[in-house]
């Protein structure tokens, strides 16, 4: 689609460092329909990021989006918190799917980390609407994060990983419950690993990622390109993909938050730390540029 | 909502299979020319493949090898120049290089086994002679290291190995040629878009992804970069040619035929990692050929992206 002019026509805090915006055409006309588990993706100053849409409906004129401000981001979320306002406007580049919702699931449960909370909003709501059975959880790191709840729904809140169980919690679920879950890697990671253990299969486990996460220990990285020689040195806030590019280094991507593995690089030397939602099996040498990060301060990539 | 970016086929297949918007934010990243930071890969290539069609219209399917740097990017990347290194005359008579010709379409892929990275460059053919090929870049793009075995080229291949083969040509998938289908790893195909513009595009899975039923190749569609430049084009034009290489390192078997596209297969053993979606190649003639040059590649790994 070509790009559509959205304006900012709401914009209210919602928990703590949390924002929620609503959009609409300049227009006023109506948006490309959306599905739950839908995110769009927006040009914001020059980046573009990528948000979940808390609600999906058919004949949209406005979408509703919620919005971290993350530890050591340069660009799209401080940009969203501190600078954009209503009246502002914004390009709207796709509206995309890749977290959707299995329409044949006896049971599902919904699982949030903080923000990722946003995209099982718009699941359990359809799921409410059509009287299906599900359950909707959120893990925040503490309650002035929490996401408010929406009034016609149920939610449980877990304060800290520490308080929630999640082989306990899976394994309650009844038989043949598809998981979606969305949040930080180590819980995507976490639940993963114990519906694996469960003995669930893969196509009943769905983990949705939202590009980077940047972390408030992250270090500065010294990368060397072993194939084209350069040595770049990248903060933490940028994505190595982005210091890449940054620096002409000729790499694929598609996706830019860890789904697709189209960025997916040999690591020579060093330790990445993974945030992408690809299998254990998939990263073994290698990393993703656009998500991940690693273990300061040296990296050595085949590129 | 409109664009020029795609033709209507590939349209018809995005919207298909769910996966316009993705095809939209992922068709950003083409280009009218070579990106700069990709003429050094370009440099350092040993082999590539070319799609192009024939006079009557058969599209085919061919590798092209060379001593790095027999591709070069030229006209300020707008270019892309090709040696032709045929010490055994065997490019004369190669389909479609053997009969290509100025002002043609044509598609080259770049394609690196060793570090998983390829280059897309459709275009057309600027001027070709004996020994140099002038293609100029009509669209190039990057795409993703997915489904790619890792290989290394092997370089003790000696020019004294070398038979001056005869092309062995036939219609009938059985012998050695069924075998060298289902024991391959790695396949490309040509095909071509509704104003004849051609692509090449690579294949890759487990051995025995491509499974042989009858006379017609069964081919899965995995998970890609949502374009469906293949599949678009199939949907419009079924005319379309595969090459594989072999791992002697000195022949490819090249195969013309037709191709239709199936969605919501029914895929017990799902052989195609949850798309539901496959390419039926109907053979019409095969035919073994020799490379203008040997290059063996030793398998390092298969990509873990494989279903």
């Amino acid at each position: 689609m070509e790009p559509l002019e959205l304006i900012v026509v709401g914009k209210e805090m919602v928990a703590a460092d949390t924002v929620k915006l609503r959009l609409q055409r300049v227009d006023g006309g109506s948006l490309p329909v959306s599905q739950p588990g839908a995110h769009v993706v927006l040009d914001l100053d020059g980046r573009v990021r990528r948000f979940s849409l808390l609600d999906a409906d058919s004949a949209p004129t406005h979408y509703e989006i919620g919005v971290l401000r993350t530890a050591n981001s340069l660009g799209g979320t401080h940009f969203v918190h501190d600078r954009l306002m209503v009246g502002d406007r914004l390009s709207l580049l796709a509206v995309a799917n890749e977290f959707a919702l299995d329409t044949g699931a006896p049971h599902v449960l919904l699982l949030g980390g903080g923000i990722g909370i946003t995209p099982l909003l718009s699941m359990a709501l359809r799921l409410s609407a059509q009287e299906r059975s599900f359950a909707l959880h959120q893990v925040v790191r503490d309650s002035s994060r929490q996401w408010p709840k929406p009034p016609s729904l149920q939610m449980s809140v877990h304060i800290g990983r520490a308080g929630l169980d999640l082989r306990k919690l899976l394994a309650e679920q009844p038989a043949g419950a598809h998981v979606y879950v969305c949040g930080p890697t180590s819980l995507t990671d976490a639940v993963r690993t114990a519906s694996r253990g469960l003995g669930w299969e893969t196509h009943r486990i769905h983990a949705e990622s939202f590009g980077m996460a940047a972390d408030a220990t992250d270090a500065p990285l010294r990368v060397t390109l072993t194939q084209s020689g350069l040595t770049l040195d990248v903060a933490p806030g940028t994505s190595l993909l982005d210091a890449l590019l940054a620096a002409g280094v000729w790499t694929s991507y598609e996706c830019r938050r860890g789904v697709c593995g189209s960025c997916l690089t040999e690591v020579v030397r060093g330790q990445p730390i993974h945030r992408d939602t690809l299998s254990p099996g998939l990263r073994v040498g290698g990393m993703c540029t656009c998500v991940s990060w690693a273990v300061g301060p040296e990296l050595e990539l085949s590129l | 909502m409109d664009d020029t970016l795609f033709h209507p086929g590939e349209r018809m297949v995005q919207e298909r299979t769910g996966e316009r918007a993705i095809a939209l934010l992922n068709g950003r990243n083409i280009s009218a020319h070579i990106p700069a930071a990709a003429s050094n890969f370009v440099a350092q290539q040993r082999w590539c493949v070319i799609g192009a069609a024939d006079e009557g219209g058969s599209v085919s399917a061919s590798l092209l090898t060379g001593e790095p740097g027999f591709v070069q990017t030229v006209d300020e990347l707008a270019g892309l120049r090709m040696a032709l290194d045929d010490p055994h005359d065997h490019l004369r008579v190669a389909a479609p290089i053997g009969t290509l010709e100025a002002g043609q379409s044509i598609a080259v892929l770049l394609i690196d086994l060793q570090t998983r990275r390829r280059l897309r460059v459709n275009g057309h053919v600027a001027s070709v002679s004996a020994n140099l090929l002038d293609v100029t870049v009509g669209q190039a793009f990057p795409v993703c290291p997915r489904y790619i075995q890792k290989r290394e080229p092997e370089f003790d291949s000696p020019d004294t190995a070398w038979p001056p083969a005869l092309p062995v040509a036939g219609s009938a998938l059985d012998g050695a040629v069924a075998k060298w289908i289902t024991a391959a790893d790695t396949l490309f195909i040509a095909s071509l878009g509704p104003s004849g513009e051609a692509d090449v595009s690579h294949r890759g899975g487990r051995p025995g992804f491509v499974q042989i039923v009858g006379n017609v190749l069964r081919i899965p569609d995995y998970n890609g970069n949502s374009m469906f430049n293949t599949l678009g084009n199939l949907a419009v034009d079924s005319r379309c040619g595969l090459v594989m290489p072999n791992e002697d390192g000195v022949h490819q078997l090249q195969l013309n035929g037709r191709a239709r596209v199936c969605f919501d297969v029914l895929d017990e053993a799902e052989s195609t990692g949850g798309t539901r979606r496959w390419i039926e190649f109907t053979l019409e003639s095969w035919r073994i050929s020799p490379l203008n040059r040997p290059l063996r590649w030793r398998l390092i790994e298969a990509s873990p992206f494989n279903p």
